[in-house]
């Protein structure tokens, strides 16, 4: 992080009624990051988004950009734009007109702001379409214009509420690599929500997971999906295997997890935090599970209880014990027998201590 | 059967607007006689003359009396937008399930019949009525004021009738206006004041002038408000007709007045098209 953060949020909570959208959110971004706000609907990303554009005031707590205390001003003075989830275009404007709202607005010279929209326009590549009116424009020019309108005004930060919800598949994906093209190319902050996870990891350089209108965690994807903080997150943030057990001890420099069934004991590399009889759960990832393995830490016999083809990879439910079923994605390969395991078969499920992770949380 | 069904408003047209329209056309150019009825065949081209018309645009009577009512249809419509608008606009911003009522409370004095409305405006502003009276009784005035009988009843009159057809459309106008938008000017520089001018004012365009034609064209036309409750200095197009009509039995200029009317007021309507032609606002 540098020196100074160019927004930070400092205790901030905020609630509708008895809805508590935000409580006591402390967070720093810093200039140029594509960041994530991550978590499922209603866990409070959105107000924190309205909170940093100026649209909702906290009920406690400071919001600071770029070195200066703006909880109180409003939007309007605010050095940050919106990309609003429906694109809010002004319908009886043009595209230029639309990009020029804020220009004009701050009074600048007519000359500049047919300079500046000219570049906006390229810059989202819409050149050809300055006089057309929003309802003339597919979804995907739309929100390029939005795009475009928002840092029209050379923001500090762009946000971004739910950028590629709109948009179908294939859009979306041209979408995601033109956000993060353009992120690299302007260095300026882009600040997102989001409840796709994919999406949240392909494009941001850090996110936060919320829950309840709480940060869960925060960190660089592939720290956050690898290390998890959390039960919470690892399940969100990916999928997980989550299996509840305790401390048993240590054997052969591994950390051995006891769980309700006797025959079930894991194994995971040791960590000096954890003490002997902590109530712990054992995360491991789908594609971290090898269905041939064979001298892992952690091998068990299974039952194959489900198996669905998904093309690039196959995933597999695998019972290894009364009541502990255990997700298996595995990738197919030209040649490989698919699936490699049919419903019923008893296998071999395996997978090495450093798979586990250990949530305490 | 779905023929049917798409002829019938047509049939209803024919029936109950073009066959009355082409009447009154067919009186309007025929001399009045003394006779019932009281004008020449229209069926006899022989009689047919411009006589009506050029009574109209010659005598002054009706040319004061049509800029009378373009004129007092003019104000009371500015005043009723100017009233209507701040209503429409609360309206649309109320809570979603307040709205409904307040919808209600516009039309609830649709369900008093308009003549019984316009009487209870006289029993308020005669010189004995209730207004008068209440200031006499608490010494404010020594006199009784001159509320009836002048063009303040009539406007008084027309804005009180017709307010609910201008904060109709303009609250549907308002309502369908998505605050997001709001959010965007804001978020783009614009502050309430500025964000109400470039982005409220125009979206709702297309309610101010469905309410403006909505009260100017009734108004216009008018002829019980300016007859219950105003007085003989200016006289509205709508009571000259009547006078002409059933007084002094002059059918063809009576005629002739309503086409004249009629040709006023559709101007307005074809502008109306014109503009929502040019701005299709909504896709």
């Amino acid at each position: 992080m540098t020196v100074q953060p160019l927004l930070r949020l400092v205790g901030v909570s905020k609630a509708f009624g008895s809805v508590t959208a935000a409580r006591d959110v402390s967070l720093d971004i810093a200039a140029g990051e594509f960041f994530a706000l991550l978590g499922p609907s209603g866990c409070g990303k959105t107000t924190l988004l309205r909170l940093i554009a100026g649209f909702e005031t906290p009920d406690s707590g400071r919001v600071w950009l770029d070195g200066a205390d703006v909880t109180d001003v409003p939007p309007w003075q605010r050095p940050v734009n919106t990309v609003f989830q429906s694109y809010a275009l002004f319908p009886h404007l043009s595209v230029a007109a639309n990009i020029a709202f804020g220009l004009r607005q701050d009074g600048m010279p007519k000359s500049e702001i047919q300079a500046r929209v000219a570049e906006m326009l390229a810059l989202v590549r819409l050149e050809g379409e300055a006089g057309r009116k929003p309802h003339q424009l597919s979804g995907g020019q739309r929100q390029r214009v939005a795009l475009a309108r928002a840092l029209a005004k050379r923001p500090r930060a762009l946000l971004l509420d739910e950028p590629l919800a709109a948009l179908d598949r294939k859009l979306r994906d041209e979408m995601r690599s033109e956000l993060t093209a353009l992120q690299a190319q302007l260095g300026i902050a882009f600040i997102f929500v989001t409840h796709d996870q994919d999406e949240a990891m392909s494009l941001a350089s850090r996110l936060a997971v919320m829950r309840d209108g709480r940060i869960e965690q925060i960190g660089a994807p592939r720290q956050v999906y690898e290390k998890p903080a959390s039960r919470y997150v690892a399940d969100f943030l990916g999928r997980a295997n989550l299996i509840e057990g305790r401390v048993a001890g240590r054997e052969s420099g591994l950390l051995v997890i006891e769980t309700e069934v006797p025959s079930l004991r894991l194994r995971v590399r040791d960590d000096p935090g954890l003490i002997v009889g902590m109530a712990v759960a054992l995360a491991v990832r789908p594609e971290n599970l090898a269905l041939d393995g064979r001298g892992q830490a952690n091998t068990f016999s299974g039952i194959v209880r489900d198996a669905a083809y998904a093309g690039d990879l196959s995933r597999y439910a695998v019972e290894i014990a009364d009541g502990v079923t255990l997700r298996v994605s595995a990738p197919n390969r030209a040649g490989d027998p698919a699936p490699r395991a049919e419903r019923g078969a008893a296998i071999t499920l395996s997978w090495p201590a450093e798979a586990g992770i250990v949530l305490t949380r | 059967m779905r023929r049917w069904f798409i002829g019938l408003p047509l049939v209803w047209l024919l029936l109950f607007f073009a066959a009355p329209f082409l009447i009154v056309a067919a009186i309007s150019i025929v001399p009045a006689i003394n006779a019932s009825p009281p004008f020449e065949s229209p069926l006899d081209p022989a009689k047919w003359t411009l006589d009506s018309y050029r009574l109209l645009i010659s005598d002054d009577l009706y040319i004061a009396a049509f800029g009378n009512a373009l004129r007092i249809a003019f104000t009371s419509t500015l005043i009723a937008l100017l009233i209507g608008y701040p209503m429409a606009y609360a309206m649309a911003r109320a809570e979603p399930r307040r709205r409904g009522v307040l919808v209600m409370l516009v039309v609830i004095p649709f369900w008093t019949s308009f003549l019984i409305r316009v009487y209870a405006w006289m029993q308020l502003l005669q010189p004995s009525g209730l207004i008068n009276s209440a200031l006499m009784g608490v010494g404010v005035i020594a006199e009784p004021l001159p509320l009836m009988a002048n063009e303040f009843a009539v406007h008084l009159g027309l804005v009180y009738s017709y307010l609910p057809f201008m904060v109709l459309p303009l609250y549907a106008a308002l309502e369908r206006l998505d605050p997001a938008l709001l959010e965007a000017a804001h978020d783009l520089g614009a502050r309430p004041y500025s964000a109400f001018w470039r982005v409220t004012l125009p979206l709702s365009l297309p309610g101010i002038v469905a309410g403006c034609l909505l009260v100017f064209i009734p108004a216009a036309g008018e002829f019980i408000i300016p007859d219950l409750l105003g007085g003989p200095d200016s006289p509205m197009i709508g009571k000259i007709l009547w006078t002409e009509f059933f007084n002094n039995r002059d059918w063809p200029t009576a005629s002739a007045l309503a086409i004249g009317l009629l040709v006023l007021l559709v101007t307005p309507i074809l502008a109306f098209q014109a503009v929502e032609r040019k701005a299709p606002v909504r896709a």
